[in-house]
């Protein structure tokens, strides 16, 4: 029996399972000291998935009420002389002082875990998500071991939860990458405080700009800022490779606030003349989140910059509007400041939460314009009368939300148009304004003014030889 | 912790005969006696229902109680698959006892259940008033079930 048994070691008050450090002692010890050489040991991270949710809407009670029977599940499933572990609020660890059956462990815990529970009064249902690590091959001590069981728990997570993962050699290089990332991540956000407060372009981060295009006129009424990462050694890091991170490791309100101030004091510098340019910013769902400190740096971005409000626009996704349940955003728009949904037609939103809202701006998913002009030959002459193209359903789409916002007096903006025909139907549609490189890739800052003088110059003429 | 009496139910899948030697006559004989034992010592009342492939139980007591035994159950190998139907305070106990009876179709199963001390059918059951509707929710799910198991079972036997 393990050295646990001997020690007066404290337990965890509320499940009465050991904590970390006790563990970490015991997988060093059986580590060195392995009952079976044949059988090595094996360590299993559990995590409950989207635990906080039974927190927030059953409450802390009923929450600590799932964690003991999560406990009592787990340790009635272990064998007697291996150990359970609370690690931290929902995660477990599990040591198996003969680590063959490490894997029909996993699934049975994830079976058990996954039974519904009866607490005060109301029944719970939770998943959990399994990491393996068998020793010596996935880490011969006790920090690489149980390195190890997180990365393949990281990997069960990734990919979608409720499941179990051993770890692999491929995962330790995947965290690697992401590591240096992060590391990267880091010093860049660094750096760019630094410009702020020095004024000095050291940073890593850019904003691109690229406009938005009044169908009616033809003329740019505002410009998206697009954040780009331009890393020395990297090079251009796509935001797709670094938002989620960013948002993972509780940086994107940082980042976020960089491209407000940023974009505010440029856009101060642009032609208010025939009609003020505005600029749009996108926030995450995570920044809005953020509530008050959100508000502040939107006010604290246009009082810096000098900025009229009604020359701002905040994008933000459908899912971020039905986060917001402190109604910041409406605080953000009774500043004057005008809200964008972003990607709209991907989500859950509803009519009533679109006029609920008052949006003064909706962009339509690009998957929408995409579908237009893609070539379907093969498939017209596969569909009849009763299945409509994928392609007629992305213009049926389009009318409908033009439709929709014109009803509400909201104006919709076609995002990724590429081609004359793209635009066509966009603008049968009833769509407002497009954006996409038909008209222009994002630009540098100082390529704004020239190109908004550039097709105030091209409707002028087009408008003079009607 | 209140009087007030709660009810449960739930549907699960039944595991017997699935993993190691044990007859399945045998383990029904073992979950009727313990359960009936630890039923009678924390004041459960209700009925399990019983058929190849399926469980479904109704349990009446405190909150405290039921929280308990429902947490005995989950931890269970002999059944998966749980569905709680509800879980919600009553007014009055529908079942005055607890008891345990075979609901499939199997007329040698129903013979052999009797043999064991089970019940040999749902009709058996004490139950007043709105029990007696919800039993035969159960009863009927559980003949539901045990018609798509059929048919899939002569699938692979044609």
């Amino acid at each position: 029996m393990s050295s646990i048994a001997h020690q007066d070691v404290e337990l965890d008050p509320l499940t009465k399972l050991v904590g970390r450090t006790a563990f970490w002692r015991c997988v060093s010890e059986t580590l060195l000291n392995p009952p079976d050489a044949a059988d090595p040991p094996a360590l299993l991270a559990v995590d409950l998935d989207r635990f906080k949710m039974v927190n927030d809407s059953a409450g802390h009670e009923t929450g600590d009420g799932v964690l003991q029977r999560v406990a009592k599940r787990i340790r009635g499933a272990v064998p007697a002389d291996d150990i359970v572990a609370r690690i931290s609020g929902d995660e477990f660890a599990i040591l198996l002082r003969r680590g063959g059956g490490a894997k029909a462990m996993a699934l049975q815990l994830l079976d058990l875990i996954g039974r519904p529970y009866a607490v005060r009064g109301q029944i719970i249902a939770i998943s959990a998500s399994v990491g393996v690590a068998i020793s010596p091959r996935d880490g011969v001590d006790a920090d690489a071991l149980m390195q190890a069981a997180n990365i393949a728990l990281h990997q069960a997570e990734v990919e979608g939860r409720n499941r179990h993962k051993s770890f692999e050699i491929s995962m330790q290089d995947r965290a690697n990458l992401r590591f240096a990332l992060e590391r990267d991540l880091r010093a860049a956000i660094a750096l760019q405080q630094v410009e702020l407060r020095l004024a000095v372009a050291t940073g890593q981060f850019v904003l691109e700009y690229q406009p938005i295009i009044h169908l009616g006129s033809e003329s740019v009424v505002g410009f998206e800022a697009l954040l780009r990462w331009q890393h020395p050694v990297r090079g251009l890091v796509g935001p797709d490779s670094f938002i989620p991170l960013a948002e993972e490791i509780g940086v994107i309100g940082q980042i976020g606030t960089w491209a407000l101030r940023c974009a505010c004091k440029a856009a101060a510098t642009w032609p208010t003349i025939p009609r003020p340019i505005f600029v749009s910013v996108n926030a995450s769902p995570l920044q809005v989140r953020e509530g008050q400190g959100f508000v502040k740096a939107v006010a604290d971005a246009l009082s810096e910059s000098g900025l009229a409000p009604d020359r701002l626009a905040i994008e933000i996704t459908e899912s971020a509007v039905l986060e917001d349940s402190g109604q910041f955003l409406r605080t953000i728009r009774d500043m004057g400041v005008a809200l964008c949904v972003d990607d709209f037609g991907t989500g859950f939103s509803s009519l009533s939460q679109l006029s609920q809202f008052s949006f003064d701006r909706i962009k339509i998913d690009r998957s929408f314009v995409r579908e237009i002009g893609k070539p379907t030959a093969a498939l017209a002459l596969l569909q009849n009368a009763n299945s409509p193209s994928k392609r007629s359903q992305a213009a049926w789409m389009l009318r409908a939300i033009a439709g929709l916002g014109s009803g509400l007096g909201i104006t919709t903006v076609a995002e990724g148009v590429e081609t004359h025909e793209q635009e066509n139907v966009v603008r049968m549609a009833g769509v407002t304004e497009a954006q996409g490189f038909l008209y222009a890739k994002p630009v540098a800052e100082n390529m704004v003014t020239q190109l908004v003088e550039t097709f105030g110059a091209q409707s002028r003429s087009q408008g003079a030889s009607a | 912790m209140s009087n007030e009496i709660y009810s449960l139910a739930y549907v699960s899948r039944s595991e017997l005969g699935k993993n190691g030697n044990e007859d399945v006559d045998t383990q029904i004989a073992s979950i009727l006696q313990s359960a009936r034992r630890n039923n009678r010592l924390c004041g459960i009342t209700g009925a399990l229902l019983f058929s190849e492939g399926w469980f479904a139980q109704i349990l009446e007591g405190t909150q405290e109680a039921i929280e308990e035994i429902f947490e005995t159950i989950q931890a269970d190998a002999r059944h998966s698959n749980v569905t709680v139907l509800h879980f919600h305070p009553v007014s009055e106990r529908s079942f005055p006892a607890w008891s345990m009876a075979y609901a499939g179709a199997n007329e040698g199963a129903r013979a052999r259940a009797a043999a064991v001390q089970v019940l040999p059918s749902a009709d058996e059951i004490a139950v007043q008033s709105m029990g007696q509707s919800f039993l035969s929710v159960l009863r009927d799910y559980i003949g539901r079930q045990e018609t798509g198991l059929g048919a899939a079972a002569g699938i692979k036997t044609s």
